[in-house]
């Protein structure tokens, strides 16, 4: 498995909040959702997951609760929250800039 | 918000990071390959770290870990406490001293532009000046907007003349001035005590206040009655109220009044005596080269009005109260023994710290296998110094505390000493504060950085085989050895100067003041407070006689114009001896038999000798004016004569004990002087005995009559109490520097032994003599020990040489004072040295080799 692999720094906030605006997931479940939005390019590592959502938490973009899940397990699922979703909203707006100045340069030659 | 989520999450920590370990534990559980997952541990903390509370974690550990290590090594924890607590707490101590009586301006209000004055002239000066005069000044400057005038005195409280109390005549707008209000009632006002006519009032210091009447408020509005005359109280003063000058008042009461409570004595229009301190407010923007300038015509003016008494070229020299009214060279004198004390004590403490950094560096090097251990499995070299000075801030954090604590105690003992007054006190301040954790810094770096460093910089291999094995070779590093060389000379140097100080003291203290005062008693009526003057005072002293002529507990009599160590008498100097000063005193023929001076040359006055003719002088006066004692018939002073020499006597210190530049002449007691006259008396027994007596015989001459009485010998006592209390002072701090030295040099040399113990077992074993074993363990101090006795030795001695002179007169020829001290110290070290050799050559050599 890459480690990793692909993931552009100060992206990974982003991707969570991503895969977080559909309903709230638990830690497992965003690495998976992440893994599988990403066609299995991205591999998320626990040692980044767990701080990056701690730092979102700490940023009041999301919250987390402990529920069941389906398989009857005791989980920690997140949720965004008003702010995560604003800050997902500028994150991405700032990322299609980003990436569409970058093109331009690499495909304008 | 982000902040209060930081802090929320620094509050629930705990729960936090056990719900993030459940929440990893499941994702662990749904991984299909489980063991994939990394330490849960090491990502809670990584995880955790987001909200950047790990330092706190650490610093926790690091406490922990130290407080962990002081409970193993607790001789180790409480030495280093003790040794903290008592050089900050000696710092601290003297510091706030020296702040209170020396840098800090008075604590009255706008201390810059309050002013003492003094009298100066051409050929005396007097730090009082005659009331009339300051009554003058106040009615015609123009450069101050208030004068106060002040005098102190003690008086009969009560109807009993036993019970004296310390009275303080102010002005009355001394509280005002100030800037202090009432604890309780009022206080003098201007407005309404000064009016004419307004009865007698006073106001009681706190602390009298508290003694007498047990702090109960009934006091204000009652009638006491002061040298048995009536005064009502009208209020309490505030307990902070310092006064203008430390000194001990019980009662205020208003300087106008003065001659309600001595009726005869005409205090507001006598000219001839320096009776009153002379304070001042300065006008807004009036500067002091003002007062110069303002006071001139005023001075010319009065010496025009009275030419005997006041002369057209004397100033009034004014200082602030910034500079605590002390005059330019009083002022630089006090700020130069401060400085140096200052450097003593802080000496001490560096003393102290090397001692300190020593003990920690032997503790250190003893954990060199522990700290190399932890650096093998991954601990950074930041990390192993953060965690030693943890540790040492941990023990500087207390021994500082316990040091301010120390030094708490020490302000209180001496705020509690007879010879600090009332009104005298030296609260903690935040300069304090700030210099207690400055101390803190500086023992901090001082104790844990030089270790920490050495350790760290060490080699992880060779301190990894050090677990197995102790290392043969030096057992005191060179930075050991320069440590206790440093501290032996530093200790040395003080001691010494302690020993050479206090040896000083002790001998003015223990010195005879030259004549026989453990059966002397005086009574002193004031006859001219009561009017009672001439003829009248001459019966008076006759009656009194008479009455006391009977009995037998008097051995003799002798009346004499001031009481021996009483009051402070006005010194003059004469052109021929001006290193002298020349205290006056009027006596009776008897008075050098009830004294026991012995005549050297001449003879003793006789009852119709002239009291402006004759003189009988102190040899040490003879010796320095003419050269010889044979000065007997010789006109008198030397270069000016206007009276003749009968008599030569031994010297007396009659009032100040400890001033070795001193020296007294004696005229007869003219009959016109007997209205001031106190009576000497020689007592068979104790003489405490007899001061009733005097007493109710002077009452019954003449009822008005509250006659202070006192015995010689607490007299004094009362002169040598400041001496006593410096020589205990400077005492305290050399036994303080040798327990120090002792302390660590004890440290060292047992650290060295319990390092050893299998080396000296082998040694033991392959048959190593006592003399072989002990050289090995002394012989790598024995170089710093010596060196530094030899340096520090010299040093002090070096030190009071250059102290020999104004103001400390230390004796640097005072080779007794340094060899006991030298000695001393020696004792002390060998003594240091003496238990853990012994330990060393008492080890059994099997349980030696056991030893790891």
């Amino acid at each position: 498995m890459p480690r990793e692999a692909g993931i552009l720094p100060g992206t990974l906030g982003l991707l969570i909040l991503r895969v977080l605006q559909q309903g709230p997931l638990h830690g497992y479940a965003i690495a998976q959702r992440i893994h599988v939005l990403s066609c299995d390019e991205l591999a998320i590592e626990e040692g980044s997951l767990y701080p990056a959502l701690q730092r979102l938490l700490l940023k009041g973009w999301v919250k987390a609760d402990w529920t069941i899940s389906d398989t009857n397990r005791k989980v920690r699922e997140y949720r965004l929250t008003p702010s995560g979703r604003k800050e997902l909203e500028s994150g991405c707006a700032e990322y299609r800039r980003l990436t569409r100045a970058i093109g331009d340069v690499l495909e304008g030659i | 918000m982000e902040l209060l989520r930081r802090l929320w999450y620094l509050l629930n920590r705990r729960r936090l990071q056990r719900e993030l370990a459940g929440e990893m534990e499941a994702h662990r559980a749904q991984m299909p390959d489980s063991r994939s997952f990394g330490s849960t541990l090491r990502l809670r903390e990584d995880a955790g770290d987001s909200y950047g509370w790990q330092w706190l974690d650490v610093l926790e550990q690091d406490l922990r870990y130290a407080f962990r290590g002081f409970r193993r090594s607790p001789v180790f924890a409480f030495t280093s406490i003790l040794i903290l607590a008592l050089g900050t707490g000696t710092n601290l101590a003297f510091f706030q001293v020296i702040q209170t009586l020396v840098w800090k301006p008075v604590p009255v209000r706008d201390p810059a532009t309050m002013v003492r004055l003094e009298r100066k002239g051409k050929t005396f000066s007097s730090s009082s000046v005659p009331y009339p005069m300051i009554q003058y000044i106040r009615r015609h400057n123009n450069v101050f907007s208030a004068v106060i005038a002040q005098t102190g005195g003690n008086m009969a409280w009560g109807d009993n003349a036993a019970d004296r109390v310390h009275v303080q005549f102010v002005s009355a707008n001394l509280f005002d001035e100030a800037g202090y209000g009432p604890e309780d009632g009022r206080l003098f006002h201007e407005s309404l005590d000064e009016r004419p006519g307004t009865p007698p009032v006073a106001v009681l210091s706190h602390g009298f206040w508290e003694r007498r009447f047990g702090g109960a408020t009934p006091a204000v509005g009652s009638t006491v009655r002061i040298n048995d005359h009536p005064v009502t109280i009208v209020g309490i003063a505030q307990p902070s109220f310092p006064g203008l000058r430390p000194s001990p008042v019980d009662v205020y009461l208003l300087i106008h009044q003065y001659d309600h409570f001595t009726p005869g004595a005409s205090f507001d229009t006598t000219w001839n005596a320096a009776n009153a301190e002379f304070y001042a407010r300065l006008k807004p923007g009036a500067g002091l080269a003002s007062i110069e300038d303002g006071l001139r015509p005023l001075i010319q003016e009065m010496s025009r009005i009275y030419p005997d008494l006041v002369k057209p070229d004397e100033t009034l020299p004014a200082s602030p109260g910034t500079r605590r009214f002390m005059r330019d060279r009083d002022a630089s004198q006090a700020r130069a023994i401060s400085a140096l004390a200052l450097a003593i004590v802080l000496a001490v403490l560096l003393v102290a710290c090397s001692n300190l950094a020593n003990l920690s560096l032997a503790r250190a090097n003893q954990r060199g296998a522990e700290l190399s251990l932890r650096a093998a499995i991954g601990a950074g070299r930041s990390r192993i110094v953060r965690q030693l000075v943890t540790e040492s801030l941990v023990l500087a954090s207390i021994g500082t505390l316990c040091g301010f604590w120390f030094g708490y105690a020490l302000l209180r003992l001496l705020e509690s000493h007879p010879e600090v007054p009332d009104n005298l006190r030296f609260p903690a301040d935040g300069w304090t504060v700030a210099a207690s954790a400055l101390l803190c810094t500086f023992a901090t770096a001082f104790v844990g950085l030089v270790p920490a460093l050495s350790i760290s910089r060490g080699d992880i291999l060779k301190g990894l085989r050090s677990v197995a094995n102790t290392s043969p070779g030096r057992s005191v590093s060179w930075l050991q050895r320069l440590l206790l060389g440093a501290q032996m000379t530093g200790g040395c140097a003080l001691v010494i100067l302690a020993g050479i100080w206090a040896n000083g003291f002790h001998r003015v203290v223990s010195r005879s003041p030259g004549f026989e005062y453990e059966k002397l008693a005086a009574l002193d009526p004031s006859l001219a407070r009561y009017g009672i003057k001439g003829e009248s005072a001459r019966e008076f002293w006759r009656q009194t006689r008479a009455a006391l002529a009977d009995q037998p507990g008097i051995e003799s009599t002798a009346l004499t114009s001031s009481v021996p160590l009483g009051r402070s008498l006005s010194e003059g100097r004469f052109s021929d001896t001006p290193n002298l000063s020349v205290t006056v005193f009027h006596v009776e023929p008897s008075f050098f038999e009830t004294m026991r001076i012995p005549l050297l040359r001449g003879r003793n006055f006789l009852p119709d000798d002239e009291p402006r003719t004759n003189v009988i002088i102190a040899k040490r006066l003879a010796e320095h004016m003419y050269g010889t004692v044979d000065v007997v018939g010789r006109g008198f002073p030397k270069s000016k004569s206007s009276s003749t020499i009968v008599g030569v006597v031994l010297d007396a210190r009659l009032i100040k004990i400890t001033a070795t530049n001193t020296t007294e002449i004696y005229e007869p007691l003219a009959p016109s002087a007997h209205e001031s006259a106190s009576l000497l008396v020689r007592t068979r027994q104790s003489p405490d005995r007899i001061l009733d007596t005097l007493r109710i015989a002077a009452r019954r001459v003449d009822s008005r009559i509250l006659a202070d009485t006192a015995t010689i010998s607490s007299n004094l006592d009362r002169r040598l109490s400041p001496s006593r209390l410096f020589g205990a002072v400077v005492s305290g701090i050399g036994a303080l520097t040798l327990s120090l030295a002792a302390v660590g040099i004890f440290g060292l040399v047992a650290y060295c032994v319990s390092r050893r113990t299998r080396e000296i077992g082998i040694r033991r074993t392959l048959g190593a003599r006592d003399g072989a074993i002990v050289s090995s363990l002394i012989g790598d101090i024995l170089i710093p020990l010596l060196g530094g006795l030899l340096l520090g030795s010299a040093a002090g001695l070096a030190l009071a040489q250059a102290l020999s002179g104004n103001p400390f007169y230390l004796d640097p020829r005072d080779f007794a004072g340094a060899a006991a001290s030298i000695t001393l110290l020696l004792a002390v070290v060998a003594v240091a040295l003496f238990w853990p050799v012994r330990s060393a050559l008492r080890l059994d050599p099997w349980k030696a080799l056991r030893h790891d």
